[in-house]
């Protein structure tokens, strides 16, 4: 199954790509009971992912994801460099890591990460695959420098964009909408935003069980 | 010369192993190739070069949410991917 959908629907979708929105980012070195300095980076231009569900888009709110270029360490494993998209979705322990690192690793560390049997690696990240509509760049791997439509989104940077022109999925700036996933990519986004939020600090697993 | 293999104990039979001997994971790699609907695991060695198809299976996954949940494994890799 293809990565985007090829027949996009007419509605805002969670995973979609839309563009033309403003972010901001607030800094402040700690907080404190009266305001502290701060500064706020507002930046524009930046291609997006939808991040509320579809039934969240209403009241002239939504949440969004800036794209971010991918890091281009991830194709130190070649399991990557094949497939970076294959970091989106569980796999088996053996391929997280670059095959070096896997052959120098002690007996009982392997064995503990094959207990595992599939794990999900940087968790706060989702790859979203090339396409001619995203804007090209230059990434450097090594010596090379290859132009790339690559992108990936952090869970840690989701923010609430207030705009006036959306109230309901259908009822929004469709023509801000870019690219939409297939059925299987939305679930790969889904799954992995679900299993970033269900990480269980090891102190309240303990007090769970 | 290929050939299919249905489980991982005939991969170990044909590559001298036998059921009951230790498994070495350096002889072969797995990788998984998505087909339509299908996911097919094939077997390949260090250098790449095709063994055989180790497993044929339906690319869905049949866990409830909650199954899903209550079995998430997470391995926190950064270290491994910077640069030296």
């Amino acid at each position: 199954m293809s990565f985007y959908e090829a027949t996009p629907s007419k509605a805002l979708r969670f995973g979609d790509i839309v563009s033309g929105f403003v972010f901001s980012t607030t800094n402040i070195d700690s907080p404190s009971e009266s305001p502290p300095p701060f500064n706020i980076e507002v930046v524009f231009g930046r291609h997006a992912v939808v991040m509320s569900p579809s039934c969240s888009i209403s009241h002239k709110t939504i949440s969004l994801a800036p794209l971010k270029k991918i890091d281009p360490n991830f194709f130190r494993n070649p399991h990557l460099e094949e497939d970076v998209t294959r970091l989106n979705r569980e796999m088996d322990p053996r391929h997280t890591l670059p095959p070096q690192a896997w052959e120098k690793m002690d007996e009982d560390e392997k064995q503990r990460r094959l207990a595992k049997k599939s794990v999900y690696i940087w968790t706060d990240l989702f790859v979203y695959q090339s396409h001619p509509q995203l804007p090209e760049y230059k990434l450097k791997r090594g010596a090379d420098v290859t132009n790339v439509t690559l992108y990936m989104i952090d869970f840690r940077e989701i923010q609430q964009i207030k705009c006036k022109g959306i109230q309901t999925p259908e009822d929004s700036p469709l023509d801000a909408k870019l690219l939409e996933l297939s059925v299987r990519s939305r679930a790969d986004l889904r799954d992995k935003l679900l299993a970033y939020y269900a990480r269980v600090a090891e102190e309240d697993a303990a007090a769970i069980m | 010369m290929t050939k299919t293999f249905f489980t991982i104990y005939d991969i170990q039979d044909f590559l001298g192993q036998g059921t009951g001997g230790k498994y070495e994971e350096e002889s072969y790699r797995v990788v998984d190739y998505p087909v339509g609907e299908f996911v097919v695991k094939v077997a390949l060695t260090p250098s790449n070069k095709f063994v055989g198809i180790i497993e044929v299976s339906l690319d869905k996954d049949f866990r409830t949410y909650q199954q899903k949940l209550s079995n998430i494994g997470f391995e926190d890799v950064e270290k491994y991917y910077r640069e030296d």
